[in-house]
């Protein structure tokens, strides 16, 4: 496929992906909405204090895991037309009441809701995937994902100067995000008439749905038991910090854990039943896969897309307060970070589809964005502002690459179960949010760009380690393990016992 | 004499086979044609329906491949692989295949559409060039037997 082709707005399939990535934008511009007018809400808001707006940070970050396991269920039944348009009318609701809200509760809550949107990210891929020949699904996806997460930078480029310059005032800011949530309504209604779920005519047999990843040994089992709980269980997290901070009595907490126990137990539950009988069985020596590649790809999108956010929520403050410029100076200098999103995520996944080593390419940009934040680290008011923006874009390109580069090794892991592992690896992208957000609310800007550098290099270290560079199936006909022609055979049962 | 053809069905390459029979007619050679479907590089299991339709588009270009060399007395085999284009390819020449001497059609295509989309596609190649190449650079510096790269005409 041609770089040129994107702009054949007369091909079905083309057209499909522009709706598609500027519905995805929509999303990201309406979940970023906050950061951007934090110090406009600090001033009108007088009861408002600066913890509050860094608890607000991680609560938009924070339900977008289980609304992907929602949506994840949703897509199978519904398939994403439908999806992202309800998704998008139903979120513009909390939008609008956070955009309005008086009392902390009401700000809270919407926040906390209005994070499911975060799961629009994989209505779309399926939407992509749905109209792309193979052999171009890799730059179609690139393009989806690098130019919709651009949406974050829209918003922080924007926004400020909406609510300052166009509506003005100490309500600004409240109708710059209805504007956006109204949008979003808006736009949700016509992408239900103006895509379809793939080609016309086109039938989609249901992928067999699977309630947990397969895994290979009994230690493997063990491994993904103990990399499941994290992503439900750093909700106890945001659970502790929001009762610390007083908004949530003891009871109201109690029953959180509570909840969140038992949905962990019920994942726990779920991996059991579905890999005790196959290890039972014994998993044949063909359809094995090393389950250690998934733990490095889960820590290098943690690293990566988590701070992506995180920095993304912090960075207009920061450079507000350090380099004591105005909202919409600030908005457009944090914006240069999400900037490099047009180019740098659909490198990462062509330099990764490109050299000959996917590993060696993880690694190098995972070093890199351990340098980028100890630089970012560095930064204070006697850098030049021209210096520490050089900074940010270096780092951003690195971050970005990176989550391209995970997205590059992912399919060739285990082909049968690309799904459910990129299912994984993108909710720890969320769960890294979560944490480097929680740490946010007890540090300095600073030691935050140190933290995630650390970060960033423990993940290096254990994809050192753990990530193998994925083997290409080969076989006479093509890969297919022994389990892959078992289940097709169950397929060709079924079909003959319908028909 | 043994030769592999990279065959993906596509006009450039049903010229290169014809090609090569004609040139090699004399030798009795034996063609392999080798086909790589592109693992799709994403992220959902909602595309393999597409894939699989690759996979069947190429099986049926290499049959009619295949039936053509029977046509004209040559013998022939075929493999079909999955993966990365230019590393199956390589693969197959130095473990599988072995052949005495690789065939690929140089791919050419013309770009289409206005004048910003022309120089957009020239800019991109360019870079494609200087960076990695495409499949026949990554060979042509790569591949341990005699490589016949062919024009498409």
């Amino acid at each position: 496929m041609k770089v040129a082709a994107i702009f054949g707005f007369k091909n079905p399939e083309i057209k499909a992906l522009h709706l598609t990535w500027i519905a995805f934008f929509i999303t990201f511009y309406v979940w970023f909405n906050m950061a951007p007018l934090a110090s406009s809400m600090l001033k009108s808001v007088n009861w408002l204090t600066a913890d509050d707006l860094r608890l607000f940070a991680i609560c938009n970050v924070a339900l977008t895991i289980p609304a992907r396991i929602i949506v994840g269920m949703a897509l199978d039944r519904f398939g994403p037309r439908r999806v992202f348009s309800i998704l998008m009318v139903l979120m513009s609701i909390p939008a609008l009441t956070f955009a309005f809200g008086n009392t902390m509760t009401q700000l809270l809550v919407s926040r906390l809701v209005l994070s499911s949107i975060g799961a629009s990210f994989v209505v779309g891929i399926h939407m992509t995937a749905m109209w792309f020949k193979p052999r171009d699904i890799g730059f179609a996806e690139g393009f989806y994902a690098g130019w919709g997460n651009f949406g974050s930078a829209a918003a922080a480029l924007t926004l400020p100067t909406i609510a300052l310059q166009m509506y003005g005032g100490d309500d600004g800011w409240r109708w710059a995000i209805a504007q956006s949530a109204i949008v979003m309504a808006l736009y949700g209604v016509y992408y239900w008439f103006a895509v379809t779920d793939g080609p016309v005519g086109t039938v989609h047999r249901k992928p067999r749905k699977a309630s947990a990843l397969e895994v290979s040994t009994w230690g493997d089992m063990v491994k993904l038991i103990l990399w499941t709980i994290p992503l439900i269980g750093v909700l106890a997290i945001l659970v502790w910090r929001i009762q610390n901070m007083g908004y949530l009595s003891v009871t109201g907490a109690v029953v959180a854990y509570v909840v969140i126990c038992s949905i962990v137990c019920y994942q726990i539950v779920q991996i059991l039943r579905v890999n005790v009988p196959i290890l039972k069985k014994g998993v044949p020596e063909d359809d094995k896969y090393p389950f250690n590649s998934v733990a490095a790809l889960n820590s290098t999108y943690f690293a990566n897309f988590g701070a992506e956010l995180a920095v993304v929520s912090m960075l207009p403050m920061f450079f507000e307060e350090t380099w004591s410029l105005g909202a919409a100076a600030a908005g457009m200098v944090a914006a240069s970070f999400a900037f490099v999103n047009l180019v740098a995520r659909p490198m990462g996944g062509l330099v990764s589809d490109r050299m000959g080593n996917r590993r060696f390419v993880m690694l190098s940009y995972m070093f890199g964005i351990a340098v980028g934040f100890a630089l970012m680290g560095m930064l204070n008011s006697s850098w030049p502002l021209i210096v520490a923006v050089g900074v940010t874009v270096f780092t951003s390109f690195f971050v970005q690459g990176a989550e391209g580069a995970t997205f590059g090794i992912i399919p060739s892991i285990k082909r049968r179960l690309t799904g459910q592992i990129s299912g994984m690896a993108g909710a720890y992208g969320n769960v890294g949010a979560v944490v480097y957000l929680t740490i946010f609310t007890f540090v300095t800007p600073s030691q935050f760009f140190y933290i995630i550098a650390v970060g960033a290099f423990v993940s290096w270290l254990l994809c050192f380690m753990w990530l193998k560079e994925p083997e290409s199936g080969f076989a006479d006909e093509y890969a297919v393990s022994s389990v892959d022609l078992q289940i097709e055979e169950e397929d060709r049962i079924r079909t003959a016992s319908l028909g | 004499m043994k030769i592999m053809i990279a065959y993906d069905g596509s006009r450039n390459a049903k010229q290169a086979l014809a090609q090569t029979i004609t040139m090699f007619h004399s030798l009795k050679p034996t063609l392999s044609l080798v086909a790589v479907a592109e693992n799709p590089r994403d992220i959902t299991a909602s595309n393999e329906d597409l894939f699989q339709e690759e996979l069947v588009s190429l099986k049926q270009a290499l049959q009619e491949a295949l039936d053509m060399c029977v046509r004209e007395g040559i013998s022939a085999n075929s493999l079909l692989l999955e993966g990365d284009a230019r590393k199956m390819l390589l693969y197959a020449a130095e473990n599988k295949v072995q052949p005495n001497m690789l065939v690929i059609a140089r791919h050419s295509e013309e770009p289409d559409g206005g004048f910003i989309a022309r120089s957009l596609t020239y800019f991109v190649d360019e870079l494609d060039y200087m960076t990695f190449g495409k499949v026949s650079s990554f060979l042509a510096r790569r591949v341990q037997c005699p490589l016949l790269i062919l024009p498409s005409c």
